[in-house]
């Protein structure tokens, strides 16, 4: 049967490219994969790491440094590949992708940066009251990390576009992360958004799959995972 | 493999009608040869056409019936004094100095010869079929995949519309002459003088014309082959192909 099956164009690309097109988008654009609060984060701000505001101290107007980074990451297209060994009860099944990572979470604890109040700020009994500042612990701050590893299963879609047209990209179904007891559902729920909103910014613009010049096309069927392969079909107009 | 990018004959042919779609062009140009100015344009539609892609181990692009429709417009002007000779009656005039008068000569009557000026259009329409080969091309972002036109030689020409170039300057210049009184025994002969000088030089212009023609259907091939992609062509079950990414 035809690759094309009845379609103008077919297009898939392997897993191992997009575990290529992964590790060359981390080279050009470190800041999706890196999230820290400065002083955290190595290398130049909006570049080499994402600036996220302090995790904040309750009942202070301070927060923590705080920094996430994806150390590694892998995808693996249906069929799974041997040796993914997926935490239960996640599967892999049809038209599904494995991803597998390890984070980085790190606090520079005993540092506090100054976080701004909201001027509407009704917490204080006494709004001109100086700030609270937190018992400064003794010595000197110190960076205190963990690493997490992360699976999960995802499947591929495709979304409108600004331009009209279509972009496919990745989506995650469910994320497990072991070791971290009672916070497990939390930091589960922590990492499947932030893994969603960098799988979003990785998201491809179907019309500029294959041709440029003369034609537009439009999707016609998938993304579909299958043979390891992310699949998709498109008609010339 | 790390990417397969496969298009489908109706694809191919739905780029072809697209690029076929852009191709009317129409190129002019003016030179002198010898005695003969010579203004042209060329003007060059293409339509139809079906694509057929061939399996291994062929490899081939078929492209039948393109339909070429086209024109040659060009005018001939050239003075007959740069090429005919000088005509007096009589030939000979006869001059003599008298005394208190001056110089005193037979009379004579000598010919002015015209400008002509003949235009000539030369509609043309053919079916152009050829099959076309591929060669990747690496151009750094972008990978392009360049239909070979070897052994494509479809190079305009112009040589049987040579008859009727020269049909029209002789029938303008007989009529020019024949307006010209006193002369009429000589017109015959003054044609063919006027003719043996055109022949001279009607094979550059045949030239010229047919390069322009050439030179419009290379802009429309020069269209077809830039077909770019991030895929490299290896035609299997007609389908253009793939390549691994490094």
């Amino acid at each position: 049967m035809a690759l094309t099956n009845g379609h103008h164009v077919f297009g898939s690309l392997h897993e191992d490219a997009f575990n290529k097109f992964i590790k060359a988008y981390r080279t050009a654009r470190p800041k999706y994969f890196y999230y820290a609060c400065p002083p955290l984060g190595a290398g130049t701000a909006d570049v080499d790491f994402w600036v996220i505001p302090p995790l904040p101290v309750p009942g202070t107007d301070a927060g923590m440094p705080i920094s996430v980074q994806i150390l590694e990451a892998k995808l693996d297209f249906t069929p799974p590949q041997a040796g993914l060994n997926l935490p239960a009860p996640l599967v892999l099944g049809p038209n599904q992708f494995a991803f597998i990572a390890t984070l980085e979470v790190c606090f520079l604890c005993g540092s506090l940066i100054a976080m701004p109040v909201p001027p509407d700020d009704k917490n204080r009994e006494n709004p001109n009251s100086p700030k609270r500042r937190p018992p400064q612990k003794d010595g000197r701050p110190s960076r205190d990390c963990t690493k997490l590893s992360v699976w999960a299963i995802g499947h591929p879609v495709s979304t409108a576009n600004s331009g009209g047209g279509r972009d496919v990209g990745l989506h995650i179904d469910k994320i497990i992360v072991k070791d971290v007891g009672a916070l497990e559902s939390l930091i589960e729920c922590y990492t499947e958004t932030m893994v969603n909103s960098l799988l979003d910014s990785l998201r491809y613009p179907v019309e500029k799959f294959a041709l440029g010049s003369f034609a537009t096309l439009n999707l016609a069927d998938g993304p579909l995972i299958a043979d390891n392969q992310l699949k998709v079909w498109a008609d010339i107009s | 493999m790390d990417a397969t990018i496969a298009v489908s004959e109706p694809g191919v042919n739905v780029v072809l009608h697209k690029a076929i779609a852009l191709a009317h062009a129409s190129k002019s140009d003016s030179a002198t040869w010898g005695p003969f100015q010579v203004g042209y344009s060329a003007s060059v539609a293409l339509s139809g056409g079906v694509a057929v892609l061939e399996n291994a181990p062929a490899n081939k692009l078929d492209l039948n019936n393109v339909h070429v429709v086209g024109s040659v417009s060009a005018f001939f002007t050239f003075d007959l004094g740069l090429i005919l000779p000088t005509i007096c009656i009589p030939p000979v005039q006869v001059c003599v100095d008298i005394p208190f008068i001056g110089r005193v000569c037979t009379p004579q009557f000598c010919i002015t010869w015209p400008s002509v000026h003949v235009p000539v259009s030369l509609p043309f329409a053919f079916d152009l079929s050829a099959s076309f080969g591929f060669r990747v091309d690496d151009l750094g972002t972008q990978w392009g995949i360049v239909l070979l036109i070897d052994p494509f030689s479809a190079r305009f020409d112009l040589t049987p519309m040579g008859p009727l170039i020269i049909a029209a300057i002789q029938n303008e210049v007989s009529n020019t002459l024949g307006s010209i009184p006193l002369i009429g025994g000589l017109i015959a002969g003054l044609v063919n003088t006027v003719i043996g000088a055109f022949s001279g030089v009607l094979t550059p212009i045949l030239g010229a014309f047919g390069s322009l023609i050439n030179l419009v259907l290379h802009c429309w091939t020069c269209l077809m082959s830039t077909f770019r992609s991030d895929c490299s062509p290896s035609i299997k079950s007609r389908r253009l192909y793939r390549r691994t990414l490094q």
